[in-house]
């Protein structure tokens, strides 16, 4: 039975070596206790085999090494089952391990309970060693007894309801059941001479070593270490070269007549090659077994971050980003989204271009919000079980299930996420390992930057270029690509022209700067939509755009320029609130090489051509000609505004205000003093005449709606309760009710329904602020206000003009306009304004 | 992956955390989640022809307009199209459908259809109350697919017996009897087959309404206090374990000199109990079984809404099956006194701790029923609660509205039920109002005050007994619910009182205004009593 002496050997091999990988491995509690078990083994399996190699110091040493191993056993058992079911409570290792300890202490000093054994040779010329065994070794079996029991009680209590921990476990106790069984079967006269119990034990150390490799707390890929791999490869080479020394040295001296120390000196070398090749095959069989797909992606990684940082064109990196997840871990689908304007995430790039691309996740999905809180990937199975996937819709979860997502990742700049990248499931329905979400957090931190890169870059260059209104082609870059394009087309033709909105200034004024910039934006979005892909569309001042049209005659021009007036034209007509003064353009067109020769001439042509137009009254399209001035008045279906027609409604805002006399008097006397501050403050302000008709008109008008409300409110002599006051409020939406049946004084409604607004924005009913409010409507307010401040009312004695006028100037900036303030101010103080105290 | 693998292959914070993580959430959270999941249905509901039915070509897009363009609705509203069943109406293709009986002796039943996603949403919450009924403190739970579960409702189409098809897939518990052969029992029978089963198998948890769940206890202790041979004979077969702790059950209660518990035979891992007038069996419960039962609410409308925790201190409302309104008292008082006054709601950000309120609900992900009064009473216990480290509202059950008087979970008496019976009775009363009250033993009973005409006493029987007898039978007659709680729960609800003859006419003198019929508040029917003298004996809610 001597060749069965490779099995402590091996055993003690198995051991050392995941004790060496172990010691390499990132400690916790868990591995600490492995390896205490490990090295009781150790002691265990090598103290009985030096024991019986008889190595040097003796070998009652080793035995007691060995006993204290063996007794040992149970007691890492013991730790290792506690720190492996996580129980928290202090147990009795501790008193254990002492107890064992004092019993191995006093059995080396006296053998009481079982003392070294006998060495004997017996006639085959092999050695074997007597026990003298007396009953106090009950002693030790009994402590090993009550140190299993222990042990068996923590895992009933700790185990018996939780199935998750038991299932884990089960390794475990099928090795300790083995190693248990290894040692009964040692009985057996089958096994007699086989070392089963050691056999057992390499088994048991390999399934925990399995228990913890699924339990997560370490990586394979820790084995495989260069000196492993030469342990391993020295050991391999030793086993082989034990048994076949004698049969080559036979060989050497019988086939090539070699001396001692020429044999010796092939052995020798024979070893080392066997050793290296070993040590070669070995590396690379761990290495294709463990070690292959981490190099693969580790090169994968190195290709994606070189290509990636070179560009920054963000569809080339999604592209980039999508074909290596794809290549790396074989996933089948990848779609990517990146958050847009709104802060939502569109999907805007995926592994087929057939996907539906109106897919977007709203800033408030939960896989978005869940994604911020956390870092690096969530699974789809993951996030299924948490608080956060109860508020998504069935249609989301439709959706995600369709594409069949099973992984998202966040591209994150610190703590914003910039695009959130979805990966179906994986080709072979095999589920993301550790390593998968390892390297897609490597990949996610490489594309994150060069996605935030190629954005800025992007949005910079964005901004370089467009004009931030409308979206259009800023002056700037107007005459970059004004260069480009004559360069390209100089040969064919290029068009140019440049539409210029009429009285917009009063647009502004009638309805305020917000209305403004809206009708700049539908006017932009007009000349987009009409001009075309090929073409170039430019905001070329305040009020200015161009439209460059390369391959363009000046009859198609024309065409299109008449096209676009058209629809600027039609462009208020369906306006809600009230009626929007209608808008027209004056256009100028110049060709090249019709009527230009360079980008200069061109643009100062066309520029010549809008001059014609508002010369010539506006509203009209012109082409630039040499030396001939041509135009093609158009033909407007309704003249948009009609300079006097206020005072054909004289009479008609005068029956109105008559009409609010008879219910109360005060309102009538009242909106007439408002008229005349009100315009005033107009001329003083610098408005032309037209302007301060209509703040005239407005002024009138603007309480007109007071007939709605019922007269005991109107003329309550107290305060107004709540309710009162709301219903009071009501006037302003009662007078655009009034007015807007009036379709030739609706240029007066911005006026009339923005008198009550506060420059601070806490005015009613619109609550707009500042400059968004229309000029006369401020205008109005101020008026308003201080005709109201110096005027009896039923509920009010009449204030000192001083007085208003520090109020007006104490709530400048809140209530009123600061601009306007001051000129009214100063338009009383001067007496330019006489008080009317009527 | 099924709740019984879930159970095997995650560690337990990680189901509680799946399951009952909500009572993690703090208000913000929360109502995130309520928002979220009403954009939704309101998407459903109003592009479906049974919103437009209320919302004529409406669309609202935010919660606000949803809120002031929906009216508060009642199952009046729906009963043309879930009654008739009209599928195509519906925000989205319903799963199964719910029915359970509505108003005594004038719409026999009402129907509630299920979508597919409130199935899920209803499974889900199903487990959590599992797992919470058997908590002892947070994250601390005890399931097992091997348990077993006596289980006291009623099986489909009513919601109860939505349960144990739920639980069945997601979990193999057990069913005491199994839920194939109890739909063919009586409720007799159900509950000896159960016991008999219980003694083999043991018994886990126990899942019932609180009146019913309180019946089937005694019959259980009844049952196992059995030592006639007829007893033991039904008992035969039951396991040697079972045999020895019913031995020594009967040794403590001799020495004790007491009737058999349950608690002596079975020890419940977990227990729950839902419906009405819980509160009234609770503590005999207990006292019976060992462990206090966990309440939970699920109604055939919304399904399982709200549940308690290991404290048993409060329900928390599920976020994700309906989105919560409360119309707050004063307004339900506007409300009752003006039918037409629109009353004002607030949601769960907004609860004040200790007031009350009428629920109002709509469910979501395509449900049918938007802002919807499901006629039940809460109160909020409060904001948080260190005791289970919550940070959202916590409720408890008050009762149902004003206009229905509900007996332990069994029937509900409205306004038109009484009168029906009083019609059809033929007795002489002139005028009464009926209220629920709790006799001194904690049971819930049904009061009339009734005054009868003056000018026919002297040629009616009209005793306190005649009348009890006469109007019992017509409740029972024109309500089948009724009648069941006497067959199942032995009870006889009804209580009169007969009040002097002229006592609601000078109420009014007094007071100037009419008494409403149903409920009404204690102060008036204070009023009322001292405009007729003293009659005491019972205790008003």
């Amino acid at each position: 039975m001597y060749s069965y002496a490779s099995v402590p050997i091996i055993a003690l091999f198995c051991y050392s070596f995941l004790l060496v990988s172990f010691l390499a491995a990132r400690k916790n509690k868990i591995i600490n206790s492995f390896i205490g078990l490990l090295v009781i083994m150790i002691m265990w399996t090598g103290g009985s085999f030096f024991m019986r190699m008889g190595l040097w110091p003796y070998e009652k040493f080793w035995f007691h090494v060995s006993l204290i191993g063996m007794m040992m056993m149970p007691v890492g058992f013991l730790g290792f089952i506690r720190e492996f079911m996580e129980v928290k409570s202090n147990h009795r290792k501790g008193f254990w391990s002492v107890l064992v300890l004092i019993i191995m202490g006093v059995n080396i000093k006296t053998g009481v309970f079982v003392a070294a054994p006998e060495m004997k040779e017996i006639a085959t010329g092999q050695v074997t060693y007597i026990y003298d065994i007396h009953w106090p070794v009950i002693v030790l079996f009994l402590t090993e007894a009550f140190i299993l029991l222990d042990c068996a009680w923590m895992i009933y209590k700790n185990g018996h309801r939780n199935a998750v921990v038991m299932k884990k476990l089960n390794p475990i106790l099928l090795g300790i059941f083995i190693l248990f069984l290894g040692h009964v079967l040692l009985v057996f006269p089958f096994f007699k001479g086989f070392p089963i119990d050691l056999m057992s034990g390499i088994i048991n150390a390999f399934l925990m070593f399995y228990a913890l490799y699924k339990k997560r707390l370490f990586k394979l890929t820790l084995l495989i270490s260069r000196g492993n791999c030469y342990a391993l490869a020295i050991v391999l080479a030793v086993v082989i070269f034990y048994n076949l020394v004698r049969p080559l040295e036979e060989l050497l001296s019988g086939l090539f007549h070699l001396g001692d120390s020429q044999r010796v000196m092939a052995i020798a070398v024979l070893v080392m090659l066997v050793t290296m090749g070993m040590y070669a095959i070995l590396k690379k069989f761990f290495d294709e077994l463990f070690v292959k797909d981490e190099l693969v992606q580790t090169e994968n990684l190195r290709d994606f971050s070189s290509k990636v940082s070179k560009s920054l064109n963000i569809q080339e990196i999604l592209t980039e980003l999508i074909e290596i997840i794809q290549k790396t871990i074989s996933v089948e689908k990848v779609y990517i989204c990146i958050e847009d304007d709104k802060g939502e995430y569109k999907m805007v790039q995926s592994t087929s271009p057939l996907n539906r691309r109106d897919f977007v996740l709203a800033k408030d999905h939960p896989v978005v919000e869940y994604l911020k809180k956390s870092d690096g990937c969530l699974l789809m199975r993951e996030f299924k079980r948490t608080v956060a996937y109860k508020s998504m819709w069935e249609e989301e979860k439709h959706q995600l299930a369709v594409w069949k997502i099973e992984c998202f990742v966040a591209l994150k700049d610190e703590e914003d996420i910039i695009g959130i990248v979805m990966l179906s499931n994986k080709l072979k329905h095999e589920r993301y390992t550790y390593n998968d979400i390892s390297f897609l957090t490597s990949v996610d931190s490489v594309s994150s930057i060069a996605v935030k890169n190629s954005r800025l870059y992007e949005k910079a260059y964005e901004e370089a270029r467009k004009d931030e209104l409308t979206g259009l082609l800023n002056r700037k870059c107007f005459y970059e690509v004004l260069d480009e394009a004559y360069e390209r087309f100089k040969d064919s033709s290029l068009a140019l022209i440049i539409l210029n909105i009429d009285d917009f200034k009063l647009y502004n004024q009638l309805y305020g700067d917000q209305e403004g910039d809206i009708a700049l934006q539908r006017v932009a979005a007009i000349i987009q939509a009409s001009a075309g892909e090929k073409s170039y569309v430019a905001r070329y001042s305040g009020k200015e755009f161009a439209i460059i049209l390369p391959q363009y005659d000046l009859h198609m021009a024309k065409k299109l320029a008449e096209n676009i007036a058209a629809q600027i034209r039609d462009m208020n007509r369906h306006s809600k609130e009230y009626a929007l003064k209608a808008l027209t353009v004056s256009c100028g067109i110049c060709g090249i090489p019709f009527s230009a020769s360079n980008p200069h001439e061109l643009v100062n042509n066309a520029d010549m051509a809008v001059y014609h137009v508002k010369r010539s009254g506006k509203n009209a399209v012109m082409i630039y000609s040499v030396g001939q001035d041509q135009k093609f008045a158009m033909q407007a279906p309704e003249q948009s505004y009609k300079k006097s027609v206020y005072s054909e409604y004289a009479s008609t805002i005068y029956a109105l205000t008559a009409a609010i006399d008879t219910k109360d008097h005060y309102t009538f006397s009242h909106s007439k003093n408002v008229a005349y501050y009100a315009s005033e403050l107009a001329k003083a302000y610098g408005m032309n005449q037209e302007c301060v008709n209509i703040v005239h008109e407005a002024g009138l008008l603007h309480d007109i709606g007071k007939i709605g409300i019922p007269e005991d409110i109107l003329n309550k002599p107290g305060k107004l309760t709540d309710e009162e006051y709301e219903i009071m409020k009501g006037h302003v939406e009662h007078s655009i009710g009034i007015i807007r049946h009036l379709p030739s004084l609706d240029y007066v409604i911005p006026a009339v329904i923005g008198h009550h607004e506060r420059y601070d924005g806490r005015g009613y009913p619109r609550r707009i602020a500042g400059e968004d409010i229309p000029i006369m409507a401020r205008m109005l307010c101020v008026a308003d206000s201080f005709d109201a401040m110096i005027s009896k009312r039923s509920y009010k004695p009449s204030m000192e003009v001083d007085k208003a006028l520090g109020i007006l100037e104490e709530e400048a900036g809140r209530q009123f306009d600061p601009k306007l303030v001051p000129i009214f101010t100063e338009l009383v103080k001067s007496q330019t304004v006489e008080i009317q105290l009527d | 992956m099924r709740f019984e693998e879930k159970l095997k292959e995650f560690p337990k914070e990680a189901i509680w955390s799946e399951y009952c993580g909500f009572l993690d959430l703090d208000i913000r959270e929360y109502m995130q989640i309520q928002n979220r999941l009403l954009k939704e249905q309101i998407r459903l509901w109003s592009s479906s022809s049974l919103g437009q039915s209320f919302l004529k070509g409406k669309f609202p897009g935010t919660i606000e307009e949803f809120r002031a363009m929906v009216p508060l609705t009642t199952y009046d509203d729906y009963a043309d199209v879930l009654l008739a069943r009209r599928k195509e109406m519906l925000p989205e293709e319903p799963v199964i459908w719910i029915q359970t009986t509505w108003e005594g002796g004038k719409h026999p039943i009402k129907a509630a259809p299920y979508t597919q996603g409130m199935l899920k949403t209803y499974q889900n919450n199903v487990l959590a109350c599992l797992i919470l009924s058997t908590s002892s403190k947070k994250g601390e739970f005890d399931v097992s697919a091997a348990d077993n579960i006596l289980y006291a409702l009623a099986p489909l189409p009513y919601p109860t017996g939505l349960f144990p098809v739920a639980l069945g897939d997601e979990i193999g518990i057990g069913f005491l009897p199994p839920v194939k052969d109890a739909v063919e029992m009586s409720f007799k029978e159900r509950n000896v087959k159960g016991f008999q089963m219980g003694l083999k198998k043991g018994i886990e948890f126990f899942f019932g309404m609180g009146s019913v769940a309180y019946y089937v206890s005694l019959s259980v202790a009844a049952m196992g206090s059995g030592g006639s041979s007829k007893g033991l004979k039904k008992l035969a077969g039951i396991s040697p374990s079972m045999l020895l702790r019913l031995a020594k059950a009967k040794k403590i209660c001799k020495e004790e000199n007491r009737q058999l518990k349950p608690k002596d035979l079975f020890q419940l891992k977990g227990f729950m109990c839902a419906g009405t007038d819980n509160r009234c069996y609770k503590d005999d419960l207990e006292d019976l079984w060992g462990i206090r039962p966990m309440e939970l609410f699920a109604g055939t409308e919304p399904s399982c809404i709200g549940t308690e925790t290991w404290t048993r201190n409060g329900m928390y409302f599920f976020p994700d099956t309906c989105f919560y309104e409360f119309i707050p008292e004063a307004e339900m008082e506007k409300n009752m006194e003006d039918s037409t006054y629109q009353p004002r709601t607030v949601l769960m950000d907004e609860v004040q701790e200790g007031e009350k309120y009428e629920l109002v609900l709509t469910i979501f992900k395509g449900g049918a029923f938007a802002r919807y009064r499901v006629g039940d009473v809460y109160r909020c216990a409060g904001l948080t609660n260190k005791e289970d480290e919550t940070k959202i509202p916590r409720f408890q059950y008050v009762d149902r509205v004003s206009s229905i008087i509900d007996i332990a979970g069994f029937t509900r008496i409205s306004e038109y039920s009484i009168t029906r019976a009083i019609e059809l009775s033929g007795l002489p009363i002139k005028d009464w109002i009926a209220q629920k009250e709790y006799k001194d033993n904690r049971r819930p009973v049904l009061h009339m005050y009734v005054e009868m005409e003056a000018g026919c006493l002297a040629n009616h029987a009209v005793s306190q007994m005649i009348l009890k007898e006469h109007l019992g039978i017509y409740f029972k007659y024109i309500d089948e619910d009724y009648q069941d709680l006497k067959k199942i729960l032995g009870m006889d609800p009804l209580e009169i009182t007969i009040l002097k003859c002229g006592t609601f006419d000078r109420y009014r003198l007094e007071t100037e205004k009419n008494i409403r019929h149903m409920s009404p508040p204690a102060r008036e029917v204070q009023d009322l009593l001292r405009a007729e003298g003293d009659k005491g004996g019972i205790r008003r809610v």
